[in-house]
């Protein structure tokens, strides 16, 4: 029997409920009453569920044409794109995670202020392969506005980026 | 009542208040439209010109009016980018977003404005006529009675908001999980903070809304490499079609223009709250429930509805009882108090004029924001057509500023990421997050109510009339979700494509 990663996916969250009701152990009743209330019932029902989900995967490399879930009415939200090759759709996530989590680490080390303008021109550059003028217009637009009216008009104080302090600078 | 309205109106209209009332729509428009730079933060922000203001209606004009308007253009970016311009308009998203995909974005705008001015309206007036007979009713549910409405309120959107049940409801038990993180109350124990000192606040609303929401948008949009809209070319008839919609789903929208209402006067029930259980009405009053989630105008026009028609029934209790039904009609509680005026009795009585006028800065303020919008809309609706990797670098960077604009906190960014990955697997999989952003929003309430109500009356507060009818409501709803999705277990799914490959 194959694991489907959605398999996976459920048994997190009962590892998620299972911690939830771990840690409280220890804390006075007035403290462990909520989360164990919330909990244990949802321990039990994500028992049930990875179960079904389990039976459901065992089904499915029965026969390739039984439905994974109960069909219903009511898709559960958004769906993401079906149109193009999962492993082209699969690269793609990678890369803008990578360029998401990418500008995170830039921006705790060297601060939002700094790390903004150099990671739209390369989005636009690198990236989205752009030509120079536009990527550097689009650059100075974003910067503009984020200097204009968060910087200067509703004066958030960003913090400065970390190696700035690891450098004593 | 008509003497002090007229006077009520004529002084909106006056100078300087109704230029206030423009500078406040002005910001409250710009405001609601950038993603996660929040209505709240700016309402504080601009409390303190109250002071230089002084004069009480001009100083509603201004605060009010920007408050009332943020909500309104706050759908337009949900609709347009998939990421809530406010916390509260997330729901809008849930079909505004995939009518945006479809090349609809002119009618899902239209649909949403137009609901937005008719329940905005709806509830104005509904605050008018209703002061007096609410306080009874709003008096009446006590910590049982609030603690039932919340738990009603995650089984309801639960129950119909996924293709699992079980998904459902553990999407809204995962909300109320992490809303227990943070000091407890009473003891002072620190739950799951990690051992930092950043969590014991608890998590706020809005890094995690734009996290879990905008952040799985732009990977969609990264994976497509097109615009929002892809090569679907919209009618310009699309804004009017939307416009028609609200009018064809009249009742609908009135109906969620009320649930607006109810909700909102509810003290301590915040505002995100009403556009969802909008959304769970319009999914449980339609007869095809399998267009919601794929982009069905009715699950536009209800929390579009909604999301106006609060901020009537949200005055109800903070000027009848100076009870702030929300945290910003607690900062506006303020602006109550720096020009001189005393919320409770007094408002009904004496300064009746005030409260008029708030309902006629409700009215105005509603009709000159979808008026502004509507102008603005061609131009707004372009920018679907965009190319993706263009809007990308602009929608990340919206992304990282909104979050950090809640506290001022490069850790809020961090949450932001996380819940990011956490929605794109949600949506990946299947898992619904509607009811998982109610369960975040109503934890602390329902711990409060819980505890209050097992304090003061131990178990005996499960046998209170309102209770047990609110008891049976919630087994007789997960009851018949069952009972459905056992009779149609059999029938084929068409369009239901598997996963696993992705």
């Amino acid at each position: 029997m194959r694991i489907r990663p959605q398999t996976v996916f459920s048994f997190l969250v009962l590892l998620f409920f299972a911690v939830v009701i771990w840690a409280a152990k220890d804390w006075p009743v007035k403290a462990q009453l909520y989360p164990w209330v919330i909990g244990i019932p949802m321990l039990v029902l994500a028992v049930f569920h990875l179960v079904t989900d389990l039976r459901s995967s065992a089904g499915k490399s029965g026969s390739s044409a039984a439905p994974t879930e109960p069909p219903d009415s009511t898709p559960a939200d958004i769906q993401f794109t079906r149109e193009i090759d999962p492993a082209v759709a699969r690269r793609r996530t990678v890369q803008i995670f990578s360029w998401i989590f990418g500008f995170l680490l830039a921006c705790w080390l060297l601060g939002l202020s700094v790390t903004i303008p150099p990671f739209v021109f390369l989005y636009l550059k690198v990236k989205s392969g752009e030509g120079w003028t536009l990527s550097v217009a689009l650059t100075g637009a974003v910067w503009l506005l984020f200097w204009g009216l968060f910087d200067r008009l509703l004066r958030l104080p960003f913090p400065e980026g970390q190696l700035y302090l690891w450098l004593g600078l | 009542m008509i003497e002090s309205a007229t006077s009520g109106l004529l002084q909106v209209l006056s100078w300087p208040a109704f230029g206030f009332l423009l500078l406040g729509g002005a910001i409250g428009f710009v405001v609601g439209i950038l993603p996660g730079l929040g209505g709240l933060t700016t309402l504080a922000l601009m409390l303190p010109f109250a002071y230089t203001i002084q004069e009480p209606i001009a100083a509603f004009c201004f605060l009010l009016g920007m408050h009332a308007i943020t909500g309104t253009t706050g759908d337009i970016t949900s609709i347009l980018f998939g990421i809530p311009g406010e916390g509260t308009s997330a729901a809008t998203i849930m079909d505004g977003y995939p009518m945006t995909k479809k090349g609809q974005a002119g009618r899902a705008l239209g649909a949403a404005l137009t609901s937005s001015l008719v329940a905005g309206l709806e509830g104005a007036i509904i605050l008018a006529i209703s002061i007096p007979i609410m306080r009874p009713l709003v008096l009446f549910f006590g910590a049982p009675e609030l603690f039932m409405l919340t738990i009603l309120g995650i089984t309801f959107l639960a129950t119909l908001s996924s293709a699992s049940l079980s998904k459902g409801v553990l999407a809204g038990g995962i909300g109320l999980a992490i809303s227990a993180v943070g000091i407890e109350d009473h003891t002072g124990t620190l739950r799951y903070t990690l051992g930092t000192i950043y969590l014991w606040e608890g998590l706020s609303l809005a890094p995690v809304v734009v996290g879990l929401f905008a952040i799985p948008e732009i990977v969609d949009l990264a994976v497509r490499g097109s615009s929002i809209a892809g090569s679907k070319v919209e009618r310009i008839s699309g804004v009017l079609e939307g416009v028609k919609d609200t009018f064809r789903h009249f009742w609908l929208t009135m109906r969620c223009g009320m649930i607006g209402v109810m909700v909102g006067a509810v003290p301590g029930v915040g505002g995100g709250v009403s556009q969802w259980m909008a959304y769970a009405h319009a999914v449980q009053s339609s007869k095809d429930k399998r267009r919601f989630g794929t982009g069905a105008v009715e699950g536009v026009l209800g929390p579009g509805a909604a999301n106006n028609s609060k901020e009537g029934g949200n005055l109800i209790p903070t000027v009848a009882f100076g009870v702030p039904g929300t945290t910003g009609m607690a900062i506006l509680l303020g602006a109550f108090l720096i020009v001189g005026l005393t919320p409770g009795p007094d408002m009904l009585t004496k300064h009746l004029d005030v409260t008029l006028a708030m309902v006629w800065i409700l009215v105005i303020s509603n009709i000159l924001a979808a008026g502004v919008a509507f102008l603005f809309l061609s131009q707004l609706v372009k920018l679907t057509f965009v190319r993706g990797n263009l809007l990308i670098p602009f929608l990340v960077v919206f992304v990282f500023l909104g979050a950090f604009s809640a506290n001022n906190h490069f850790a809020d960014i961090v949450v932001a990421c996380v819940f990011g990955v956490l929605g794109y697997f949600m949506v990946l999989f299947g898992w619904p997050r509607a009811p998982f952003v109610l369960g975040l929003v109503l934890g602390r309430l329902a711990e409060r109510y819980l505890g209050i109500s097992l304090g003061a009356y131990r178990t005996a507060w499960l046998l209170h009339p309102p209770v047990l009818v609110m008891i049976v409501i919630l087994v007789g709803s997960v009851s018949y979700s069952v009972y459905k999705r056992m009779s149609t277990g059999n029938q084929p799914v068409e369009g239901r494509v598997e996963q696993d490959e992705l």
